[in-house]
Formats: C-alpha cells, sequence, structure tokens
C-alpha cells in the first residue's frame, strides 16, 4: 500500500510536468506530418508511417522514461526531501520500490497515450490492426520497465545526466554485443572453456533485441507464437527482480 | 517521568582510513516524557547527524538508540514526527496533497487524514493555500508546511531541526505557542536551533555539543559557570563553545 | 534534458548506420567522381550529413524491399525482378544469411533465434509502393542521388504503373544531374518497354549513348543502352543503326551467344 502510495504520487509529477505534453505535442506533429505526406499520388502507403511512428513513439517513451526514473532517487536526495520522506515508518526497500512503479506507470501512461494516437494513425491510414501491434505494445512496456530498473539502479551511484547517457549507451552496446555473441555461440569451433564464458555473458547481458518488433510489424511478418511471447515476459520480470534487489541493497548501504 | 528515547553512547564516523571523521564522539543523553529538550551547537558540532540517526536515516557506527527501550525502527517511527532543517517538498504537489501523502505512509486511514489535515494546515494558518503549488510558497510558507507534515501522524516525539529558521517574528511566537502545547498534551520535543533566547524560553533541558561530544546538559535556569554564576543561555554557550 | 536528446539523436543515426553509408557513399559517389556540391547552400552548412540522410533513406528503401533485412549482395539489389518469389519462401544460396543447425544449449539463445528474421521475401504484388518515400526523401536530401531517381523511376514505371510521375521524376533527376546517363537510359526504357514509345525513347537512348561515352562507361553499361537502343531504332525505322549496333556489342563481348542471335535477326530484318 505505502509502495502504491509512493508510485501514484510520483506520477502526479508526470501530469503536471509540462515536458510531457511537449512530447505528446511533438509526436502528433510528426505523425500528422507523415500522414498528409502525398507519394507520387500512391494512396495507401503505410509502412514508412508505421516505421517512422513507432520509431518516434519510442525514442520519445524513453525520452520521457529515462529521466524521470534517473531522476526519482537523486532529486529526492539532492533536494532533502529524502529526510522528512524516510522519516516516516517505510523502509528504504519500499521507496526504491515504490518510485520504480511510479517510473512504471509514468513510463506506460506515456507510452500508452503515444501509442494509441500511433494506433489512431495506422487505422486513419487505411493499415489493419492485428495481433502484432499488441504484441509490439506489450513487448515495448517491458523494454521501458527494464530501462528504468536499470535507470534507478544507476541513479544511486551516479548523476541524473551520467546515468541517462550510460543507460542508453547500455541499449545501444548491448544489441550489437549480443549480436556478436549470439554470432559465436551458434559456429563451429569453439571450445568448452570458451563456449562456458560466452554463454555466461549471454545470460548476463540485456537482450533489448528481444523487444524490438519492429520489422516484424512493418514489413508484416507473422506475429511472435505464445510461448515465446511468455518466455520473453519471464526472462524480463526475473531480470527486473534482479536489478531492483541489487538497487534495494545498495540503497540501504548508501551514506544520505 | 518515563524515559521515551535513550541515547547511549552514540558514535557516528563518516569516511575511512586517513579520511574518516568522527561526527559525533559517544553522545549519551535521554528525553523524558513530555519534556521540551532544547540541542545546541555551532555549525558542525554534529547536531543534524545525531538527529538524523535518531529518525534512522543514519546507521551509528557504535552505540544505541532505544525508544521506549526498544531499537528504533519503522514501527516507532510511526510515533516520530521529523522536521528538517532545509523545507523543500515535492513543487508539483499542494500542502494538502502532501500531507496526504505522508499520511498514507504512517498508514492512517482517508477520512482521519482529511480531518488531521485541515486541522493543521488551519494551525500554521495555511488553509487559504490549501490548493496551491508549493512551488509557488515563500520560505517561511514552505517551513508552516514542514512543521504541518512532522504533526500529520499525531507523533509521541517530535524531533525539530531548526524549526524557526525563515518564519516572521508573529510565526515564531505562534510555533512556540503551538510547541508548548503540545508539551501540556503530553507529547516530547527535541528540537535544535540557534535562536537561543527561544530555546531557553521553552525548554525544560538543553543540552550544548562541540565536536561531537557533550559538554553540558542542564535546565536552562540551571547554568552556572565555573564562578558558580547564574547565566543567561546566550552568554553561557558562547563561553563554553569558545573554551 | 534537451541536450541529451539531441546527442542521443546523435549518437544513434551515426553509430546505426555509419558502415552501411560509408559503403554506400564510397563504392557510389566515388566512382562518378561526386565529391562536393558547393552549388547547393545546405549541403554547404550541413556538409556530408545531407548526402549520409539521403544514402540512409535509399537504404531504407532497399530494406523495405527486402522485408526488413539489408543484404550487401549486388546481385539482390532493388532491381531484383529475377529473384521474385512469393512472400516468404526461401531464397536460395548465399541469398540469406540461416544459420547452420545447431543444438541450442542456453534457452536466451534459443529465443533469440525464435524471434529474428532470418531469410527475407521481396516486395511484390503492389508492395514495391511502399518504397517510394524513401526514395523522395533521398532526393530531397540529396537531389545528386542519381540511383534513387533511377531506382523510383523503375519502381514508378515499370512495375506501378505510375507513368507520369515516373517520368516527372526521371526529368527532375535529369535537371539535377544533367550528365547522367543512367537516368536518360531508365527514361529511355520506360518510354520503349512500357509506353511503347519509341520515338521519344529513341532519343532518350541516343543521349544515354552519348554521355556514356564520353563518361566511358565500362561496357557492361554500353550493353544495357545498346540493346534498348538497337530496339528503338528498329522500331523508328532505322534498322541499319540496329545492326551497328549489335555489331559494336559483339566486338566487346565476343562469343556471346545472345548478342549474334540478336545481330543476326536484326540483319534478317534488315535485308
Amino acid at each position: 500500500m505505502k509502495i502504491l502510495t509512493i508510485a501514484l504520487f510520483s506520477f502526479k509529477e508526470l501530469v503536471r510536468k509540462k515536458d510531457f505534453y511537449l512530447l505528446f505535442l511533438l509526436l502528433a506533429g510528426l505523425l500528422a506530418f507523415l500522414f498528409s505526406e502525398s507519394f507520387f499520388g500512391v494512396s495507401d502507403i503505410i509502412r514508412y508511417l508505421k516505421d517512422i511512428g513507432l520509431s518516434a513513439v519510442l525514442f520519445l517513451s524513453i525520452a520521457i522514461a529515462l529521466p524521470f526514473s534517473s531522476r526519482q532517487l537523486p532529486a529526492e536526495i539532492e533536494s532533502k526531501t529524502i529526510y522528512p520522506l524516510l522519516s516516516k515508518p517505510i523502509s528504504r526497500a519500499s521507496v526504491v520500490i515504490g518510485k520504480y512503479l511510479g517510473s512504471l506507470l509514468i513510463s506506460f501512461g506515456g507510452f500508452t497515450l503515444f501509442y494509441a494516437v500511433f494506433l489512431l494513425a495506422i487505422i486513419v491510414k487505411g493499415g489493419q490492426i492485428g495481433v502484432l501491434f499488441m504484441q509490439t505494445y506489450l513487448f515495448s512496456l517491458l523494454l521501458l520497465a527494464i530501462l528504468c530498473a536499470f535507470s534507478l539502479f544507476f541513479s544511486i551511484f551516479l548523476t541524473i545526466s551520467a546515468n541517462i547517457t550510460i543507460t542508453l549507451f547500455l541499449y545501444i552496446l548491448t544489441y550489437w554485443f549480443s549480436a556478436q555473441i549470439k554470432l559465436l555461440l551458434l559456429s563451429k569451433d569453439l571450445n568448452a572453456a570458451a563456449g562456458a564464458l560466452l554463454n555466461g555473458a549471454y545470460y548476463l547481458i540485456p537482450h533489448f533485441e528481444f523487444y524490438d518488433l519492429r520489422v516484424r510489424l512493418v514489413h508484416n511478418w507473422e506475429a511472435l507464437p505464445a510461448q515465446v511471447v511468455f518466455s520473453i515476459i519471464l526472462y524480463t520480470v526475473i531480470y527486473i527482480a534482479a536489478i531492483l534487489f541489487f538497487a534495494v541493497r545498495a540503497f540501504k548501504k548508501k551514506n544520505l | 517521568m518515563d524515559t521515551i528515547l535513550d541515547v547511549s553512547n552514540l558514535v557516528v564516523r563518516y569516511g575511512k582510513g586517513r579520511d574518516q571523521k568522527t561526527a559525533v564522539d559517544s553522545l549519551s543523553f535521554s528525553l523524558r516524557k513530555g519534556e521540551i529538550y532544547g540541542f545546541l551547537g555551532s555549525n558542525g558540532a554534529g547536531k543534524t547527524t545525531t538527529i538524523k540517526s535518531l529518525i534512522g536515516i543514519l546507521t551509528p557506527s557504535s552505540g544505541s538508540i532505544l525508544f521506549y527501550g526498544k531499537p528504533a525502527s519503522a514501527i516507532s517511527r510511526r510515533s516520530l514526527g521529523f522536521m528538517p532543517e532545509t523545507a523543500t517538498y515535492y513543487w508539483y504537489l499542494t500542502p494538502k496533497e502532501l500531507l496526504f501523502f505522508y499520511g498514507k505512509l504512517c498508514g492512517i486511514d482517508k477520512r482521519t487524514l482529511s480531518n488531521r489535515t485541515e486541522k493543521l494546515l488551519d494551525l500554521v494558518k495555511l488553509s487559504r493555500h490549501k490548493n496551491s503549488y508549493l512551488k509557488t510558497f515563500s520560505k517561511g510558507m514552505l517551513q508552516k508546511v514542514s512543521f504541518a507534515q512532522a504533526l500529520i501522524n499525531d507523533p509521541e516525539i517530535l524531533i525539530l531541526d531548526e524549526p524557526t529558521t525563515g518564519l516572521d517574528p508573529i510565526a515564531r511566537m505562534e510555533m512556540r505557542d503551538a510547541l508548548l502545547d503540545f508539551k501540556d498534551a503530553g507529547k516530547t520535543i527535541f528540537f535544535s536551533s540557534h535562536e537561543l533566547s527561544e530555546v531557553e524560553m521553552i525548554s525544560d533541558r538543553v543540552s550544548i555539543i562541540k565536536n561531537g561530544k557533550m559538554l553540558r546538559e542542564a535546565a536552562p535556569g540551571e547554568l552556572i559557570n565555573d564562578k558558580g554564576e547564574r547565566l543567561s543561555l546566550e552568554k553561557y554557550f558562547f563561553d563554553l563553545v569558545k573554551e | 534534458m534537451k541536450a541529451v536528446l539531441v546527442f542521443a539523436i546523435f549518437i544513434f543515426s551515426t553509430i546505426g548506420l555509419s558502415s552501411n553509408i560509408e559503403k554506400y557513399n564510397t563504392g557510389f559517389l566515388e566512382k562518378k567522381g561526386y565529391r562536393d556540391f558547393d552549388k547547393d547552400v545546405l549541403s554547404r552548412v550541413f556538409g556530408e550529413l545531407r548526402t549520409y540522410l539521403s544514402s540512409a533513406s535509399y537504404i531504407n528503401a532497399d530494406i523495405y524491399f527486402h522485408g526488413g533485412l539489408y543484404d550487401f549482395h549486388e546481385d539482390c539489389s532493388l532491381f531484383a525482378p529475377a529473384h521474385i518469389s512469393s512472400n516468404y519462401e526461401r531464397e536460395d544460396g548465399d541469398h540469406n544469411n540461416s544459420h547452420p543447425q545447431k543444438k541450442m544449449l542456453n534457452p536466451l539463445l534459443e529465443i533469440a533465434e525464435k524471434i529474428s528474421i532470418t531469410q527475407h521475401k521481396h516486395a511484390i504484388g503492389g508492395e514495391e509502393k511502399e518504397l517510394l518515400p524513401w526514395m523522395l526523401y533521398s532526393v530531397k536530401l540529396n537531389p545528386k542521388n542519381e540511383k534513387a531517381y533511377i531506382i523510383g523511376g523503375y519502381w514508378l514505371g515499370m512495375r506501378l504503373n505510375k507513368l507520369n510521375e515516373a517520368i516527372n521524376f526521371l526529368h527532375e533527376g535529369i535537371k539535377n544531374n544533367p550528365e547522367s546517363w543512367e537516368i536518360y537510359l531508365m527514361l529511355g526504357e520506360i518510354y520503349l518497354v512500357t509506353l511503347k514509345d519509341y520515338q521519344n525513347a529513341r532519343i532518350y537512348l541516343e543521349k544515354a549513348k552519348d554521355l556514356a561515352k564520353s563518361k566511358k562507361a565500362d561496357k557492361f553499361d554500353l550493353r544495357s543502352i545498346y540493346t534498348f537502343l538497337a530496339e528503338a531504332y528498329d522500331k523508328t525505322g532505322y534498322p541499319k543503326e540496329s545492326v551497328d549496333l549489335y555489331e559494336k556489342l559483339l566486338k566487346l563481348f565476343p562469343g556471346d551467344e545472345m548478342i549474334k542471335k540478336r545481330e543476326i535477326f536484326f540483319k534478317h530484318a534488315n535485308m
């Protein structure tokens, strides 16, 4: 209940801050521009709208999620609101979990609104909304959830700007790194020791590529089977739980 | 009088190795139920560190802090109200929402919270501004909000760090009167302040610390120097701290 | 926050696209001798960034053609009618980057394999229209991007039946790239094959021939021009010129059976 209280009150910040509305207007403007574009008099061109629209939705959602989640704890400490907060009968663990949930609410709320506008644009343009759109929505939420977890964890040690930069770099680099390890693991010439090491590394690094369904969605490939979807959800939950575990431990030891 | 808070050989150290600094050095004192206890010291004496240890933000390096004979924990914080030195709060909330927020964290039900919020805002004379965002508040108004939030859970012990900072003379007087009223209601108040005259006016006992060590603890009327002269708190403090 | 956002956009675009863009740029532009666009103010202000973005748009069209995957193989270009197959069919040989079958010991690896798209498909049955935005953006960003004009013109004129748009697009390409024989060739091809306007086809193909000669185009480029031009000559009552062109081609490709057959065909037609 206390965790939920912290989460809900953090959400008020999103609603009352102007950044969100600015980004929303930016997205609406971009979609309107894309919608109005005419290409040699050919109608029903929709993939570019899906591609650019979805990329914009994801980018802007991350632009909301990362700054908010990276600011939750440092802002409390910097402004010293952490003292009256921790003077109440609430544990540090509850504060961390509550702030994380608040970040999730903020990220999910922003993304859902952006995605709704994106879907509307697709429908009006004549596109079909199928299972893959739902999967994309779900996976994007999972991506935001894991990014928020990382950001919250890093916020215990780093400044806000360093945190955002590191999290973004992690997001970009693990895409490449994950692909390289995968190629090595699938190659035939790999000794047992190297294989074990690479397998371990493959378990440890976050697999952001799991959540990227843009190619499937834009180019009308088939939806993912249910088993794969559940596996990825399970993976995400376990990974986030691990990050939060370490975040709580670190915050408990932090000298305020 | 019952002992409500017992601090025994409290030591708080910061840093490691050569850079280690002892902020509080074997500090011992106790609070009796229903008393107003003034905690004095110059800047950097260790007052805020002591207070942070009392409310559980800092883990002491050694020593013990007992509330009603039991170690400090989340449970004991239910009967504790804290007013920090710096009154900064969430700019995007109104004072009413802020009190609601803290009240919910203390586990207070909605109806009680609603009544109590109105009363507290009335007490600190902020009822007119209850729906204004905190970002529009002056320093003095924020200090009043800070005081109100410390009282939201109707605490047994009030710990106040520089409670009258930023308040105008009238507001200071109202704060002093409020503290005396709380004392009459059986609350215990522990506060630090640089306003020695105010401390002398309302405190039952005071302690003076320097470099983290307790120099003296006595009732304001019992402050006698080596020569046997009874001194004002201000004079006594300056003489003691300068030594 | 704004500085971080701008920085993030920059990082995303350069890291994500830099290797592909560099490969395309050095390969194509150096070959054509293009190094500067000093008449364009925006190019002077933004420099290579415009050409990079233009190249990125062109590459994106290629990606769209291949169902979201980018293939570096030249034989799988946007001109690949010979490779057209139904959607979702596997392509042969080195066309695909499928992995050898290997037992997955790592469940995460299994998930990664299941979600990745390893075989591409070609856009067919009207889906080619999805490439058009990227072609248009490509030339808007860099009017000197000849390839975008050529490919865009091809899809509009030869596959999407947008003949007026194709011709206008290619004329714009000529205006911005007056020395480009490839654009003239594409125009000629559209007039010849789709519009059956042999007069205009001859005019544009002759221009393509003249420009290609002055630019010292290779024999494979000349083959394309000569074969189409020969056809146009034949249709417009210049059979002797058709035969001449095929004789030139035989000199370039001695022993080529197809060219021999066509040369004999035109010789007989001329008799």
